[in-house]
């Protein structure tokens, strides 16, 4: 059977029109010896041979378009997700063989991460770089009283450069993370009304980070994470997985938002735990001309074990065993309101004062317009501000038809961001 | 001291203005109590950090009383598959949406409504192609006309859901609405009481712009009848030429109507005695008659033929016996009749005579008849320009036999070597056209017929084949 829904597919696809192409082809009538086995499948379109590896999803064909994946790699896909009987299981064909063995051969020769673990060159290691971000973040706060003293009017006549040197001297320092919150300091400037407020928020978050690296190592190793969150030294994923009790629910996806920065792209996929209520955040990096990571599908929940990343309000994961492929979202656990949803949140940030961008699931909530801008009401009458495209909004209205839903989305600076639509037992991903 | 002041002192700045020392009740004062007044910059930006997550765990709502709005009213079809509602996306979203209409008229044919999610962008494309409106209300049920009276751009598509001229909101709509709207709801209540229709459309005629009365009076066209034949009479003497030649053209297919007749006592005459007319009075140009002819064609023959294209068929007999007689000129304006009047008879026999140009008769008979006429022609002259022009005019569905044919002729066409002849520049540029319009059933045989093609027909042909099976696969989604 294919564990490939047709919205998976679609999430592979470089572009939209690849999308319609690949829905063009994925008839029947136009392939000859499909098949699949648990490896991989493939066929024939037109004289075209295309396989796709389904255990490191990679994607073949002899035709000549530079798409990757090409519109009969995911034609294919979509084929098998909706004619099984087109795809059968059968012995692979030997061009598909020899495919996978040239990939094998490759991934074989790839350098191998097996470093040995000597725990007296890693404590030196971590030792350094602390040293070098703590040097780094002392430099930020002279950069970040001098603003204060010279006055955060001054700051709106600073060229872009001015925000930029000092993010580009925190990458240098190892710690990306406050260089990209230096960076967002540029845009709360031109961010209009009460700018100076948020402003001044943003420089203390800031300050605070570098004064609390000060005492970097008299602090408990939740802190420490937090510290090292924010001032963006990650964990590789062994790291992750060695060090996390794995967390098994239902966990149900909620929310998918996709940014582009500079250089890549950046999925962030929320995660709620039927059972257990907790939010999890799962991080993907692709390169902009990439096809989109597959990641779990909104609407969807999966019976599966996270290993969160460490920290204070552990909020990022990754998923490390999956038990039950994906099913539909049953029942839909939003809170009752507003007020109890920023309850969760005020104790979030009480654990850990930078957390800036936390999720919010809420039940039985109407979208409205006023003042020319558009809010969700729940049944208490208190309203959130929310920060959606033209074209979400509608699909929100649309889908509620005037009846409270269920909402859920990014929470920030006091808007919502809305992800899904949970309406008719039924949730809808909005643009 | 409070958080507007706080950020006072930092736009300034502590240079010019030493912070004030923040104080605070309870554990927040405890916190703010722990900072250094010798480091002013230090202090000012904790109290920041502080004061800020304070405010934002804190967070107070404000609450909105307005009553509820009133929720969209209870659906009575079901929506469409998923499957089908991804297809409407897809169809929305890449290069086949020329079949959009074909879509909707299939989710119209199997009862079913588009998803509320996708209504969104259905309203959008429907806003920028007005000719998929009435088949978008259709199938947007009571969510689509509730979405739409809530965002202006859709507004054509609000309103209430039965058409009726003395529903309050029906009046309201005709009163206030804008043009394109009052146009949709004209031919919405003409589709089901023509009579009312006409009837609110007389209502307010004296009123109306010269532009609408063209309009509305086009928008009769749907079930015409006697009934109507009155008031076209009187719009003959409308000020504007477009209002008057609207209405004439519509008297032309009303063989019973007083324009008829006044065109038989002007055309059997000169029928009768081979004879050309000599001058056009200013009765003729009330019932429509154009006095300039068109390029190439002589001003006496193209008075002839208008005059007898617009009498009524029974004034002169048989047709058996009298096409086979009839010279070119008048087998032409009787084809024209035959067309408007829509007499089934006179088409046959107009048709099995010959020698007519005028695709337009395939309209006038039975829809079996017409693919077996279009069938005959394809087998005995291919596909010329003159065979596509009628296919052009050989209404949907095509059915195997004749998809199969032209598919057969296709094949032939787009392996033909060398140079590419007119027809076959003619022939590639309807290519679109028959894709959107060939029975799905010949994908296969047509991808297997035209794989073979030349160099010159492979990117339309593949596109071709695309859309055949994309069709195909719509279809199959909404099977009754």
């Amino acid at each position: 059977m294919p564990t490939w829904t047709a919205e998976r597919v679609e999430s592979l696809a470089p572009d939209a029109p690849s999308i319609s192409a690949a829905r063009s082809v994925a008839s029947p009538r136009l392939w000859s010896s499909a098949g699949h086995d648990d490896r991989a499948v493939w066929g024939q379109c037109r004289g075209y041979l295309a396989a796709v590896d389904l255990v490191d999803t990679a994607f073949s064909c002899n035709c000549p378009s530079r798409k990757i994946p090409c519109k009969h790699a995911l034609g294919l896909l979509l084929l098998w997700s909706s004619w099984p009987e087109a795809v059968p299981p059968t012995p692979s064909p030997p061009w598909v063989d020899d495919w996978l063995a040239v990939r094998a051969k490759r991934a074989a020769r790839a350098p191998v991460a097996t470093l040995p673990v000597d725990p007296e060159a890693r404590a030196r290691r971590v030792a350094g770089r602390v040293a070098r971000i703590g040097a780094g973040l002392e430099e930020l706060d002279l950069w970040l009283r001098d603003l204060v003293r010279q006055g955060l009017a001054s700051a709106q006549s600073r060229p872009f450069s001015y925000w930029d040197d000092v993010a580009a001297r925190m990458v240098d320092a190892q710690a990306p993370g406050a260089g990209s919150q230096v960076r967002r300091m540029a845009g709360i400037v031109r961010s209009g009304d009460g700018w100076p407020g948020r402003l001044l928020v943003q420089a203390g978050r800031l300050h605070l980070l570098a004064q609390a690296w000060l005492r970097f190592d008299d602090l408990p190793p939740a802190l420490q994470a937090d510290l090292r969150t924010v001032a963006g030294w990650s964990w590789t994923g062994e790291e992750v997985l060695a060090g996390a009790t794995p967390v098994r629910d239902h966990w149900q996806v909620v929310g998918k938002a996709v940014v582009e920065e500079e250089r890549f792209r950046i999925q962030r996929t929320w995660l709620l735990g039927a059972t257990n209520g907790r939010s999890a955040l799962i991080l993907d990096f692709t390169a902009p001309s990439a096809a989109a990571p597959a990641g779990p599908t909104v609407g969807t929940e999966v019976d599966a074990d996270l290993a969160f990343f460490p920290g204070s309000w552990p909020q990022r994961a990754l998923i490390s065993t999956v038990h039950d492929e994906a099913g539909s979202i049953g029942a839909w656990h939003g809170s009752a309101t507003f007020e109890e949803a920023l309850a969760v949140h005020a104790t979030a940030l009480a654990a850990n004062p930078w957390l800036d961008r936390l999720p919010m699931v809420v039940s039985d909530v109407e979208p409205v317009e006023r003042d020319n801008g558009w809010w969700a009401r729940d049944s208490t009458g208190a309203v959130v501000r929310l920060r959606l495209e033209d074209d979400g909004w509608w699909m929100l209205v649309a889908v509620s038809g005037g009846r409270p839903v269920g909402l859920a989305g990014e929470w920030q600076d006091g808007v919502l961001r809305p992800l899904s639509v949970w309406a008719d037992r039924r949730s809808v991903p909005l643009p | 001291m409070s958080w507007d002041e706080l950020v006072a002192g930092a736009l300034v700045g502590t240079a010019r203005r030493a912070p004030v020392e923040p104080t605070a009740e309870g554990a927040l004062g405890e916190v703010l109590s722990g900072l250094d007044p010798a480091d002013p910059e230090g202090t000012l930006l904790a109290a920041g950090a502080v004061l800020g997550l304070y405010r934002q765990a804190g967070r107070r709502l404000s609450v909105h009383a307005v009553p509820l709005q009133e929720p969209s009213p209870t659906e009575g079809r079901h929506s469409c598959s998923e499957a089908a509602a991804d297809r409407l996306h897809s169809i929305l979203n890449g290069p086949f949406r020329a079949v959009l209409g074909e879509w909707l008229a299939l989710l119209a044919t199997v009862d079913r409504l588009v998803p509320p999610d996708r209504l969104p962008g259905l309203l959008d494309a429907a806003t920028a192609n007005p000719r998929l409106r009435a088949s978008t209300v259709a199938v947007g049920g009571e969510r689509g006309r509730w979405l739409a009276g809530r965002n202006p751009r859709w507004a054509w598509a609000g309103g209430g859901s039965t058409p009726d001229t003395t529903h309050p909101d029906s009046i309201r709509a005709w009163a206030t609405g804008s043009a394109a709207s009052r146009r949709l709801l004209l031919a919405r209540m003409r589709a089901s009481d023509p009579g009312a229709a006409r009837e609110l459309l007389e209502s307010t005629w004296a009123t109306e712009t010269p532009e609408d009365r063209a309009a509305f009076v086009a928008v009769l066209t749907t079930r015409l009848s006697m009934d109507d034949e009155p008031f076209l009479e009187g719009a003959l003497d409308d000020r504007r030429k477009e209002v008057r030649q609207a209405a004439a053209q519509l008297l032309w297919r009303l063989p019973e109507s007083r324009l008829g007749q006044r065109m038989a006592e002007r055309s059997e005459p000169l029928v009768r005695t081979s004879t050309l007319p000599d001058q056009v009075d200013p009765a003729m140009v009330r019932d429509g008659v154009v006095v300039k002819p068109p390029v190439g064609q002589g001003e006496r023959a193209w008075w002839f033929l208008q005059l007898v294209a617009a009498t009524p068929l029974r004034t002169w007999g048989d047709p058996a016996a009298l096409v086979t007689k009839a010279d070119l000129l008048l087998r032409q304006a009787w084809a024209a009749a035959a067309a408007r009047q829509r007499d089934e008879a006179w088409a046959l026999a107009l048709l099995g005579a010959g020698g007519v140009d005028e695709p337009a008769l395939l309209g006038a008979v039975p829809h079996d008849r017409a693919v077996a006429l279009a069938l005959d022609r394809i087998s005995s002259a291919g596909l010329t320009p003159a065979v596509l022009d009628l296919l052009d005019h050989c209404p949907v569905p095509w059915g195997p036999e004749l998809s199969g044919a032209v598919v057969d002729r296709l094949g032939t066409a787009v392996k033909r070597q060398g140079r590419p002849d007119a027809e076959a520049v003619a022939l590639r540029a309807k290519m679109a056209d028959l894709a959107a319009r060939l029975d799905p059933s010949v994908t296969v045989r047509t991808t297997a017929e035209l794989a073979e093609c030349t160099g010159w027909w492979s990117d339309v042909v593949s596109w071709f084949c695309d859309l055949l099976a994309f069709r195909a696969d719509m279809g199959e989604e909404l099977r009754p």
